[in-house]
């Protein structure tokens, strides 16, 4: 057998294993260098709140004004955020991209899509319709889809912003205390 | 049980008197030689599932307690431990342990990455998941594993996620076509599209010889698919396909997808088989561009075209089959031009006595078409191999 073919063999046997690797140390950078936002979710769909191990939610924002988008419309662009707390106050910079200037009373800018009516969700967590995912115990899952209905703001979400706009999710929280 | 059935035919044809003692002892003795160990397989798949089932119901059971660094740090060991013993066994040539390994390892890795995705609450949609999976596992796949358990399942990994990216390639497609959006159309040309693919690679496959086995069940596999998308598009009358869709985009995607596929099958097939093979993928491409023609035709001229269409396709494929000499295939042709017949007379038909005549009838027909079968299967020459069966 010749040395290529196992060098080959070798290569195509460690792939999987340092592309996951590198797919985990890729992502604990990403959390490590950003901004952590927390911000209030609300149920997304009613009657498709739940579907396996996750729930589906939308993130609860203090529009300063809502985004000028039609029904069905989707605006690519960015969030701009005023103020962290209590909820995250914010105004959609509609066309924003990666590497533009931010306005300067923006603390924090979050690139995504923005729909009607009011509804925002990053680039990297949108799920094709403005909806985001969050993999919960599959126990727990009834319950926390009766607390975003029963106590709105009592479910947050810890969102990693780094400074190109990228944002991630990195905890999930119920009254401040991490689920 | 292969010497078990090898015992019984053997002794069968020597009391027939179409062998000899010595003959049948010789044939018993290749018999047990060349056993494959069947069961020994199953075994080893059942213990390897039950061991999967266990491993997963009780990391399962206690999920929520496993801090996420020791799943991720598990997963990855796992990983690169099963990565090892797919080397090992492959370097001392131990094929079965080899092709569980590589099945294992290629299970794993798909795991790997829904597990970051949960870990780190990944949003993405499932085909860049599946993308990932292939495009990290495939080269490993082809370098270790030959047998044709793995092909199958590699294959069937590939063209799910082909499908699972329908709604992502759809604005592609429908750019290439030339139209705004080329509705359930693009379902069809997918397909097609596939199978020509697999055709490719399937041939490709084959010029590795430790694979060819492997390789030529996926052209098996891989001819199916073309024929079942052609079959599928001249039967059905698309429910949107009444929108205006211009097709010609379409088609003209379908037949470049034909050109590679056509000159793999002529380099790549047996010479007595590369006729067959091409007219039967020109033949594809044609049924497949008119069932998309004639979809928009409802009510009973519709489905009397589309009736033609499809028992025109198979005779044509039973035509191909007779001159490879694939009794199977040639078998099957008939039955669904028999079938296809049955459903017709059911088609043109209304109320319950004409129900009544039409089941008497339908028989009538199987009947006469069953006898009709046996004596023109009996006809074509027995199989030589290859890649139509």
């Amino acid at each position: 057998m010749s040395r290529a073919i196992i060098i080959a063999v070798i290569a195509a046997l460690a792939l999987p294993v340092l592309a996951l690797a590198a797919l985990v140390g890729h992502q604990e950078l990403l959390l490590a260098n950003a901004r952590i936002l927390s911000v209030p979710l609300t149920g997304f769909d009613p009657r498709d709140l739940l579907r396996g191990h996750y729930i589906r939610a939308q993130m609860d924002w203090d529009w300063e004004r809502a985004p000028a988008v039609n029904d069905y419309d989707v605006v690519d662009g960015a969030l701009c955020v005023l103020a962290e707390t209590p909820k995250p106050r914010v105004r959609f910079l509609a066309g924003w991209k990666s590497g533009d200037p931010t306005p300067p009373d923006c603390k924090l800018v979050i690139a995504g899509h923005a729909r009607a009516p009011s509804r925002f969700a990053p680039s990297q967590l949108d799920n094709g319709d403005g909806g985001i995912q969050f993999y919960v115990p599959e126990a727990r899952a009834g319950d926390l889809e009766k607390l975003m209905r029963e106590r709105p703001g009592s479910l947050t979400a810890d969102i990693a912003v780094r400074a190109d706009g990228g944002a991630a999710i990195k905890a999930l929280r119920i009254d401040g205390q991490k689920l | 049980m292969a010497i078990v059935i090898a015992e019984h035919f053997t002794r069968r044809w020597q009391a027939a008197g179409l062998i000899d003692v010595e003959t049948a002892a010789r044939i018993v003795a290749w018999e047990a030689t060349h056993r494959r160990p069947v069961f020994l397989w199953a075994v080893s798949g059942m213990g390897i599932l039950a061991l999967s089932l266990g491993i997963m119901a009780i990391v399962g059971a206690n999920w929520e307690d496993i801090p996420a660094w020791l799943k991720l740090a598990v997963d990855l060991g796992l990983t690169a431990a099963c990565a090892v013993v797919v080397f090992v066994c492959w370097r001392r040539d131990w094929p079965w342990r080899r092709e569980l390994a590589a099945l294992l390892l290629f299970g794993l890795v798909l795991s790997g990455i829904a597990l970051i995705g949960q870990v780190y609450q990944l949003q993405s949609a499932s085909w860049r998941a599946l993308m990932l999976w292939l495009v990290l596992t495939t080269p490993f796949l082809a370098l270790t594993s030959y047998s044709r358990l793995t092909g199958t399942i590699w294959f069937i990994a590939a063209v799910t996620t082909w499908f699972v990216a329908e709604e992502a390639l759809e604005p592609l497609f429908a750019y290439v076509s030339g139209t705004a959006r080329l509705f359930s159309y693009q379902l069809a040309l997918m397909g097609y599209l596939a199978a020509c693919a697999m055709i490719v690679i399937a041939v490709l496959r084959g010029l590795w010889l430790p694979a060819r086995e492997q390789a030529s069940l996926m052209g098996r596999l891989a001819w199916a698919g073309l024929i079942a998308a052609c079959t599928v598009a001249a039967s059905i009358g698309w429910i949107d396909s009444r929108a205006g869709v211009p097709l010609l985009g379409a088609i003209l995607l379908a037949t470049l997808a034909t050109l590679p596929a056509a000159l793999a099958a002529w380099l790549g097939g047996e010479r007595s088989e590369r006729v067959p093979l091409l007219a039967l993928l020109i033949g594809s491409l044609v049924i497949w561009s008119l069932g998309l023609a004639v979809a928009p035709m409802d009510g009973k001229s519709g489905d009397l075209v589309r009736a033609l269409l499809f028992i025109v396709y198979w005779i044509g494929i039973g035509a191909a089959a007779a001159r490879a000499g694939r009794r199977g295939l040639f078998g099957l042709a008939f039955t669904m031009v028999g079938l296809r017949l049955l459903i017709l007379y059911f088609e043109a038909i209304g109320g319950l006595t004409a129900t009544g005549l039409g089941l008497i009838g339908g028989g009538v027909l199987c009947l006469v078409l069953a006898a009709v079968g046996w004596r023109l299967t009996r006809g074509v020459a027995r199989p030589t191999g290859g890649a139509l069966t």
